[in-house]
């Protein structure tokens, strides 16, 4: 049995050994932040970890250094998180949400592709996993024996250096936030509205189909493919409002066959973080 | 990773002696038949491929508390064969299923001073591996970026008074691990045929 890398449905899951797999709940409600692990208490798949974007899969303390609303842990950090869960070399991880991966499941999924450990989002998240009718656990998390863990954060993934964006040779930036949002005509969370000049727009909840789960592959690849025209998927730079839902994109395009995109951590609000940076508005 | 392929030397010929290295030890410890062995390069396969390493058991006799590759003598159940030697050592020593290893190759030989004659073996292995350390021989495993060791900045080069003469030596130190003597050796040999280094 191999890895899954990208997704995995419901019955592949469920016929994992215990023992073989690493299940990380990542619920997550951007309004209420204590909200997903009250969900977790209350109910979540067996032998589930909680991951929370706010404290786990973020690092608050660093959103002053202009690194957007949820800059990435530190490598340490992480590390001591991966450690805490007792995960191992080979383990399958599972990361699962309430809002089809995009909070924050694929968060988790791009952080550890940043360190090099393949997992999967669980399609269809807690709720086609309750659809299906498997069993549930309640309470505090299940107590893991540590691990040593000792990952790195593998530069080549990622941008964190804004000036890289304003230089649009070899590269296009990729927006996955609403279209009202990207357009500038409504802004809910960030100083200002608007794009990076140049930057193009796939809203993340395109990748999704009316029941929760991700399109086909070859549907996601079309319709990447009719976003970015002759682009390469390696010159793609996602982002989104603080790079969370962008790594729904960059998953969807792994999915769907279009490898090697990258992500610009700091996102929307890294940008506007400084005023003399530019900001386009309109389609 | 493109390089690994043709850096190698190829799974039908397996080097034959002498090892590069075989005037020097030969100075050292003389020109007795050395013993058989083989190690694996095992890499980890994934975005980020890593190289796989153990930290030797204390107790043991030979190498104590060094960082090694998996590996040890040949036995005749090997039929003679390195790959074979590498595989069995590695299941042996780290729990690693041979069927999820996929031989790429060879590295050249080398000579090391406790008389061995070492064949590394270069192999893939699937992301799924799981590896767990046989206590008796093995106190820790551990995992580096092959990025790690492309960066030239990582090597270090220092000379060492061995037996009244200053050797050349090559170290890479990770984290909390120090690679040097024979495996760090083994990584430049790697590095020199990928056309790094």
């Amino acid at each position: 049995m191999s890895l899954h890398t990208t997704l995995i449905n419901v019955s592949a899951l469920a016929a994992l050994p215990a023992d073989q797999v690493l299940i990380v709940d990542c619920r997550f409600d951007l309004a209420d932040a204590g909200q997903g692990e009250r969900e977790y208490r209350a109910g979540h798949i067996p032998g589930a970890v909680y991951a929370s974007l706010d404290h786990d899969l973020s690092d608050l303390s660093r959103q002053a250094a202009g690194l957007g609303r949820h800059p990435l842990p530190l490598e340490a950090a992480f590390n001591r998180l991966l450690s805490s869960w007792g995960w191992r070399a080979g383990m399958q991880v599972v990361a699962y949400d309430a809002h089809g991966g995009a909070l924050a499941a694929a968060r988790l999924w791009w952080l550890l592709r940043l360190v090099g450990v393949p997992s999967a989002v669980l399609d269809g998240g807690y709720a086609a996993w309750l659809a299906a009718g498997l069993p549930i656990a309640s309470g505090a998390a299940p107590a893991r024996t540590a691990t040593s863990v000792a990952l790195h954060y593998d530069a080549s993934q990622v941008v964190l250096d804004h000036a890289r964006l304003r230089d649009p040779a070899g590269q296009q930036v990729l927006d996955a936030r609403a279209a009202p949002r990207f357009r500038g005509d409504s802004e809910p969370l960030d100083r200002v509205g608007g794009h990076v000049p140049g930057a193009l727009n796939r809203p993340f909840a395109d990748n999704l189909g009316t029941d929760g789960r991700f399109k086909s592959a070859g549907q996601l690849r079309e319709e990447f493919g009719t976003v970015l025209g002759a682009v390469a998927p390696e010159q793609v730079v996602h982002m989104c409002g603080s790079g969370v839902t962008a790594c729904h994109n960059l998953l969807a395009m792994e999915y769907a066959g279009l490898h090697g995109s990258r992500l610009y951590a700091p996102s929307w609000s890294g940008w506007v973080s400084d005023p003399a940076r530019p900001v386009a508005t309109g389609a | 990773m493109e390089s690994l392929a043709t850096a190698l030397r190829p799974l039908s010929t397996p080097p034959a002696n002498p090892a590069w290295n075989h005037a020097e030890v030969a100075e050292l410890i003389g020109s007795a038949p050395r013993r058989t062995a083989a190690v694996l390069l095992g890499i980890r396969e994934g975005v980020q491929p890593r190289l796989v390493f153990t930290v030797r058991n204390g107790q043991l006799q030979a190498h104590a508390g060094q960082v090694a590759f998996p590996g040890g003598g040949s036995e005749p159940v090997d039929g003679g064969s390195a790959v074979a030697t590498a595989l069995r050592e590695s299941q042996e020593e780290i729990g690693l299923d041979p069927a999820l290893v996929t031989p790429l190759g060879y590295l050249d030989r080398l000579e090391t001073i406790s008389g061995y004659c070492v064949t590394p073996v270069v192999g893939r292995i699937a992301a799924q591996a799981q590896l767990y350390p046989a206590p008796e021989e093995v106190a820790e495993v551990f995992e580096v970026p092959m990025a790690f060791f492309l960066d030239a900045h990582n090597l270090r080069r220092y000379t060492m008074e061995f037996r009244g003469k200053q050797r050349p030596m090559v170290e890479f130190v990770h984290g909390g691990h120090r690679i040097w003597g024979a495996t760090a050796a083994i990584v430049v040999n790697l590095l020199h045929r990928m056309g790094h280094a």
